[in-house]
Protein backbone atom coordinates (compact mmCIF):
# COMPACT_ATOMS: atom_id res chain seq x y z
CA UNK A 1 0.00 0.00 0.00
CA UNK A 2 1.47 3.38 -1.01
CA UNK A 3 1.52 6.46 1.20
CA UNK A 4 -1.29 8.04 -0.80
CA UNK A 5 -3.43 4.91 -0.51
CA UNK A 6 -2.81 4.74 3.21
CA UNK A 7 -3.69 8.42 3.58
CA UNK A 8 -6.91 8.00 1.59
CA UNK A 9 -7.96 4.91 3.55
CA UNK A 10 -7.35 6.69 6.85
CA UNK A 11 -9.45 9.73 5.99
CA UNK A 12 -12.10 8.43 3.62
CA UNK A 13 -14.83 8.07 6.24
CA UNK A 14 -14.20 11.47 7.79
CA UNK A 15 -14.32 13.23 4.43
CA UNK A 16 -17.51 11.42 3.43
CA UNK A 17 -19.23 12.21 6.75
CA UNK A 18 -18.33 15.89 6.47
CA UNK A 19 -19.42 16.14 2.83
CA UNK A 20 -22.68 14.33 3.45
CA UNK A 21 -23.60 16.85 6.12
CA UNK A 22 -22.59 19.80 3.97
CA UNK A 23 -24.23 18.82 0.66
CA UNK A 24 -27.12 16.86 2.14
CA UNK A 25 -27.36 13.94 -0.30
CA UNK A 26 -25.33 10.76 0.19
CA UNK A 27 -24.99 10.25 -3.57
CA UNK A 28 -23.47 13.70 -4.12
CA UNK A 29 -21.27 13.25 -1.07
CA UNK A 30 -19.96 9.98 -2.49
CA UNK A 31 -19.15 11.63 -5.84
CA UNK A 32 -17.44 14.54 -4.12
CA UNK A 33 -15.45 12.19 -1.87
CA UNK A 34 -14.19 10.40 -4.96
CA UNK A 35 -13.27 13.75 -6.49
CA UNK A 36 -11.37 14.76 -3.34
CA UNK A 37 -9.26 11.59 -3.39
CA UNK A 38 -8.77 11.79 -7.13
CA UNK A 39 -7.20 15.21 -6.57
CA UNK A 40 -5.15 13.87 -3.69
CA UNK A 41 -3.82 11.03 -5.84
CA UNK A 42 -2.96 13.46 -8.65
CA UNK A 43 -1.30 16.02 -6.42
CA UNK A 44 0.26 13.63 -3.93
CA UNK A 45 0.13 14.15 -0.19
CA UNK A 46 2.22 17.21 0.75
CA UNK A 47 5.23 16.85 3.00
CA UNK A 48 3.83 18.14 6.26
CA UNK A 49 2.97 16.94 9.70
CA UNK A 50 -0.32 15.11 10.24
CA UNK A 51 -2.16 18.28 11.21
CA UNK A 52 -1.07 20.05 8.04
CA UNK A 53 -2.03 17.11 5.87
CA UNK A 54 -5.51 16.80 7.33
CA UNK A 55 -6.09 20.55 7.07
CA UNK A 56 -4.97 20.40 3.42
CA UNK A 57 -7.29 17.46 2.71
CA UNK A 58 -10.31 19.12 4.28
CA UNK A 59 -9.58 22.39 2.51
CA UNK A 60 -9.94 20.48 -0.76
CA UNK A 61 -13.13 18.83 0.47
CA UNK A 62 -14.54 22.12 1.70
CA UNK A 63 -13.78 23.96 -1.55
CA UNK A 64 -15.35 21.21 -3.63
CA UNK A 65 -18.44 21.22 -1.42
CA UNK A 66 -18.77 25.00 -1.67
CA UNK A 67 -18.38 24.86 -5.46
CA UNK A 68 -20.97 22.11 -5.60
CA UNK A 69 -23.45 24.24 -3.67
CA UNK A 70 -22.55 27.36 -5.61
CA UNK A 71 -23.05 25.64 -8.96
CA UNK A 72 -26.76 25.63 -8.35
CA UNK A 73 -26.93 22.03 -7.31
CA UNK A 74 -28.66 23.22 -4.20
CA UNK A 75 -28.80 21.32 -1.05
CA UNK A 76 -31.98 19.19 -1.13
CA UNK A 77 -34.45 19.93 1.60
CA UNK A 78 -34.01 17.76 4.63
CA UNK A 79 -36.38 14.83 4.58
CA UNK A 80 -39.13 15.36 7.09
CA UNK A 81 -40.95 12.33 8.32
CA UNK A 82 -44.61 12.40 9.28
CA UNK A 83 -44.91 12.63 13.03
CA UNK A 84 -46.54 9.20 13.23
CA UNK A 85 -43.72 7.60 11.28
CA UNK A 86 -40.83 9.07 13.24
CA UNK A 87 -39.49 6.73 15.89
CA UNK A 88 -38.46 8.47 19.09
CA UNK A 89 -34.78 7.75 18.38
CA UNK A 90 -34.96 9.56 15.05
CA UNK A 91 -36.86 12.57 16.31
CA UNK A 92 -33.74 14.27 17.59
CA UNK A 93 -31.81 13.36 14.42
CA UNK A 94 -34.40 15.07 12.23
CA UNK A 95 -34.56 18.13 14.49
CA UNK A 96 -30.77 18.20 14.58
CA UNK A 97 -30.49 18.21 10.78
CA UNK A 98 -32.90 21.14 10.56
CA UNK A 99 -31.07 23.02 13.30
CA UNK A 100 -27.68 22.50 11.64
CA UNK A 101 -29.11 23.67 8.30
CA UNK A 102 -30.32 26.84 9.99
CA UNK A 103 -26.85 27.81 11.27
CA UNK A 104 -24.92 30.61 9.50
CA UNK A 105 -22.70 29.09 6.77
CA UNK A 106 -19.33 29.59 8.43
CA UNK A 107 -20.55 28.55 11.87
CA UNK A 108 -22.04 25.40 10.36
CA UNK A 109 -18.84 24.64 8.51
CA UNK A 110 -16.66 25.04 11.58
CA UNK A 111 -19.06 22.95 13.65
CA UNK A 112 -19.16 20.14 11.05
CA UNK A 113 -15.39 20.10 10.61
CA UNK A 114 -15.16 19.59 14.35
CA UNK A 115 -18.00 17.17 14.99
CA UNK A 116 -18.13 15.05 11.84
CA UNK A 117 -14.49 15.13 10.74
CA UNK A 118 -12.93 15.43 14.18
CA UNK A 119 -10.50 18.19 13.19
CA UNK A 120 -8.66 20.07 15.91
CA UNK A 121 -9.04 23.83 16.26
CA UNK A 122 -5.73 24.39 14.47
CA UNK A 123 -6.78 22.12 11.61
CA UNK A 124 -10.15 23.84 11.29
CA UNK A 125 -8.43 27.23 11.22
CA UNK A 126 -6.09 26.06 8.45
CA UNK A 127 -8.79 24.26 6.45
CA UNK A 128 -11.27 27.12 6.56
CA UNK A 129 -8.67 29.90 6.48
CA UNK A 130 -9.94 31.52 9.67
CA UNK A 131 -8.05 32.82 12.70
CA UNK A 132 -7.96 30.42 15.63
CA UNK A 133 -10.00 32.76 17.81
CA UNK A 134 -12.67 32.94 15.18
CA UNK A 135 -12.85 29.13 15.13
CA UNK A 136 -13.34 29.06 18.90
CA UNK A 137 -16.07 31.67 18.89
CA UNK A 138 -17.90 30.23 15.88
CA UNK A 139 -17.88 26.78 17.36
CA UNK A 140 -19.23 28.08 20.62
CA UNK A 141 -21.90 30.11 18.85
CA UNK A 142 -22.98 27.09 16.82
CA UNK A 143 -23.29 24.94 19.93
CA UNK A 144 -25.25 27.59 21.74
CA UNK A 145 -27.63 27.97 18.78
CA UNK A 146 -28.16 24.22 18.52
CA UNK A 147 -28.69 23.99 22.25
CA UNK A 148 -31.29 26.72 22.13
CA UNK A 149 -33.13 25.11 19.21
CA UNK A 150 -32.97 21.55 20.49
CA UNK A 151 -33.38 22.21 24.21
CA UNK A 152 -36.47 20.06 24.63
CA UNK A 153 -35.12 17.13 22.59
CA UNK A 154 -31.81 17.25 24.43
CA UNK A 155 -33.62 17.25 27.79
CA UNK A 156 -35.57 14.17 26.74
CA UNK A 157 -32.40 12.50 25.62
CA UNK A 158 -30.63 13.34 28.83
CA UNK A 159 -32.99 10.98 30.62
CA UNK A 160 -31.28 8.09 28.81
CA UNK A 161 -27.95 9.17 30.24
CA UNK A 162 -24.93 10.82 28.70
CA UNK A 163 -21.51 9.54 27.77
CA UNK A 164 -18.24 11.14 26.86
CA UNK A 165 -17.32 10.66 23.19
CA UNK A 166 -14.48 11.99 21.07
CA UNK A 167 -15.58 14.04 18.05
CA UNK A 168 -15.38 12.76 14.51
CA UNK A 169 -16.18 9.15 15.13
CA UNK A 170 -19.31 7.17 14.56
CA UNK A 171 -21.32 5.76 17.40
CA UNK A 172 -20.09 2.20 17.76
CA UNK A 173 -16.58 2.83 16.41
CA UNK A 174 -15.20 2.38 19.89
CA UNK A 175 -16.89 -0.96 20.41
CA UNK B 1 -20.02 33.67 31.05
CA UNK B 2 -19.41 33.07 27.36
CA UNK B 3 -15.65 32.85 27.86
CA UNK B 4 -16.14 30.29 30.62
CA UNK B 5 -18.32 28.23 28.34
CA UNK B 6 -15.63 28.46 25.65
CA UNK B 7 -13.27 26.90 28.18
CA UNK B 8 -15.71 24.02 28.40
CA UNK B 9 -15.80 23.84 24.59
CA UNK B 10 -12.03 23.59 24.51
CA UNK B 11 -12.07 20.98 27.27
CA UNK B 12 -14.56 18.67 25.54
CA UNK B 13 -12.74 19.19 22.24
CA UNK B 14 -9.52 17.81 23.69
CA UNK B 15 -7.67 21.12 23.86
CA UNK B 16 -5.30 21.81 26.73
CA UNK B 17 -7.02 24.15 29.21
CA UNK B 18 -6.08 25.80 32.47
CA UNK B 19 -7.10 23.61 35.40
CA UNK B 20 -8.36 26.47 37.53
CA UNK B 21 -10.37 27.89 34.66
CA UNK B 22 -12.18 24.63 34.00
CA UNK B 23 -12.89 24.20 37.72
CA UNK B 24 -14.45 27.66 37.80
CA UNK B 25 -16.46 26.98 34.67
CA UNK B 26 -17.80 23.72 35.99
CA UNK B 27 -18.60 25.19 39.39
CA UNK B 28 -21.41 27.07 37.71
CA UNK B 29 -24.60 25.02 37.10
CA UNK B 30 -24.94 26.65 33.68
CA UNK B 31 -21.44 25.44 32.81
CA UNK B 32 -22.29 21.89 33.81
CA UNK B 33 -25.55 21.99 31.87
CA UNK B 34 -23.69 23.32 28.84
CA UNK B 35 -21.17 20.49 28.99
CA UNK B 36 -23.87 17.83 29.22
CA UNK B 37 -25.74 19.36 26.27
CA UNK B 38 -22.54 19.47 24.21
CA UNK B 39 -22.00 15.75 24.86
CA UNK B 40 -25.62 14.99 23.98
CA UNK B 41 -25.29 16.91 20.72
CA UNK B 42 -22.17 14.98 19.85
CA UNK B 43 -23.79 11.68 20.64
CA UNK B 44 -26.85 12.54 18.56
CA UNK B 45 -24.66 13.44 15.57
CA UNK B 46 -22.65 10.25 15.87
CA UNK B 47 -25.74 8.08 16.15
CA UNK B 48 -27.15 9.76 13.08
CA UNK B 49 -23.90 9.12 11.21
CA UNK B 50 -24.08 5.46 12.11
CA UNK B 51 -27.70 5.16 11.04
CA UNK B 52 -27.07 6.97 7.74
CA UNK B 53 -23.95 4.98 7.05
CA UNK B 54 -25.89 1.76 7.65
CA UNK B 55 -28.70 2.93 5.34
CA UNK B 56 -26.24 3.85 2.57
CA UNK B 57 -24.36 0.56 2.92
CA UNK B 58 -27.60 -1.41 2.83
CA UNK B 59 -28.86 0.41 -0.23
CA UNK B 60 -25.55 -0.09 -2.04
CA UNK B 61 -25.51 -3.75 -1.08
CA UNK B 62 -29.07 -4.18 -2.31
CA UNK B 63 -28.37 -2.52 -5.63
CA UNK B 64 -25.17 -4.50 -6.10
CA UNK B 65 -26.74 -7.87 -5.28
CA UNK B 66 -26.53 -10.16 -8.35
CA UNK B 67 -29.68 -11.68 -9.83
CA UNK B 68 -30.45 -15.19 -8.63
CA UNK B 69 -29.18 -18.02 -10.81
CA UNK B 70 -32.61 -19.37 -11.63
CA UNK B 71 -33.58 -15.94 -12.99
CA UNK B 72 -30.49 -15.82 -15.23
CA UNK B 73 -31.19 -19.36 -16.51
CA UNK B 74 -34.85 -18.51 -17.17
CA UNK B 75 -33.87 -15.34 -19.05
CA UNK B 76 -31.43 -17.27 -21.28
CA UNK B 77 -34.00 -20.02 -22.01
CA UNK B 78 -36.72 -17.51 -22.88
CA UNK B 79 -34.42 -15.57 -25.18
CA UNK B 80 -33.30 -18.75 -26.98
CA UNK B 81 -36.89 -19.95 -27.44
CA UNK B 82 -37.93 -16.52 -28.65
CA UNK B 83 -35.14 -16.41 -31.20
CA UNK B 84 -36.03 -19.89 -32.46
CA UNK B 85 -39.75 -19.05 -32.81
CA UNK B 86 -38.97 -15.80 -34.60
CA UNK B 87 -36.70 -17.63 -37.00
CA UNK B 88 -39.38 -20.22 -37.74
CA UNK B 89 -42.06 -17.63 -38.40
CA UNK B 90 -40.11 -15.18 -40.51
CA UNK B 91 -37.55 -17.44 -42.17
CA UNK B 92 -37.59 -17.88 -46.04
CA UNK B 93 -36.24 -20.81 -48.03
CA UNK B 94 -32.80 -20.34 -49.46
CA UNK B 95 -32.78 -19.24 -53.12
CA UNK B 96 -32.23 -21.96 -55.76
CA UNK B 97 -28.77 -22.25 -57.14
CA UNK B 98 -28.55 -20.81 -60.64
CA UNK B 99 -31.82 -18.95 -60.53
CA UNK B 100 -31.68 -15.56 -62.23
CA UNK B 101 -31.59 -12.55 -60.00
CA UNK B 102 -34.94 -10.98 -59.42
CA UNK B 103 -33.93 -7.63 -60.78
CA UNK B 104 -30.92 -5.89 -62.20
CA UNK B 105 -30.32 -2.30 -61.39
CA UNK B 106 -28.63 -0.35 -64.10
CA UNK B 107 -27.33 3.08 -63.42
CA UNK B 108 -29.01 5.58 -65.69
CA UNK B 109 -27.08 8.61 -66.88
CA UNK B 110 -28.49 11.80 -65.63
CA UNK B 111 -28.33 15.26 -66.95
CA UNK B 112 -25.58 15.99 -64.47
CA UNK B 113 -23.32 13.70 -66.50
CA UNK B 114 -23.89 14.48 -70.24
CA UNK B 115 -23.16 11.58 -72.54
CA UNK B 116 -20.44 12.45 -75.13
CA UNK B 117 -21.20 12.05 -78.82
CA UNK B 118 -20.17 8.72 -80.36
CA UNK B 119 -16.98 8.73 -82.39
CA UNK B 120 -17.32 5.21 -83.92
CA UNK B 121 -20.34 3.08 -84.35
CA UNK B 122 -19.88 -0.64 -84.35
CA UNK B 123 -22.71 -2.73 -85.67
CA UNK B 124 -22.95 -6.33 -84.79
CA UNK B 125 -24.89 -8.68 -87.06
CA UNK B 126 -26.12 -12.05 -85.99
CA UNK B 127 -26.73 -14.74 -88.65
CA UNK B 128 -28.43 -17.90 -87.75
CA UNK B 129 -26.78 -20.92 -89.39
CA UNK B 130 -28.70 -24.10 -90.20
CA UNK B 131 -25.63 -26.09 -91.05
CA UNK B 132 -23.86 -26.12 -87.83
CA UNK B 133 -24.94 -28.10 -84.85
CA UNK B 134 -28.14 -30.06 -84.44
CA UNK B 135 -29.01 -33.06 -86.50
Amino acid sequence: MTDVERFCAAHHDGVFRYLRRVVGAAESARDLTQEVFLRVSRAGVPEANDIGQRAWLFRIARNLALNHLRDGRRRPPTVTFGSAAVPATQELAVALSHAIDALPDLDRDVFLLRETAGLSYEEIAAASELPLESVRSRLHRARQALRATLGHSLALREQRGVRCLPAGTRDGDDR
Amino acid sequence: MSSELEIIDAFIDGQRVDGEAIKRALADPEGRAYMVDAWLLREAIQEDETRTSHAVTTSVARSAKPAPRWLVAAAITVSLLGAYATGRLTGRPAPLVGAPPAATVVAQPTSAFPVPAATRVIQLEFHASNTSGGD
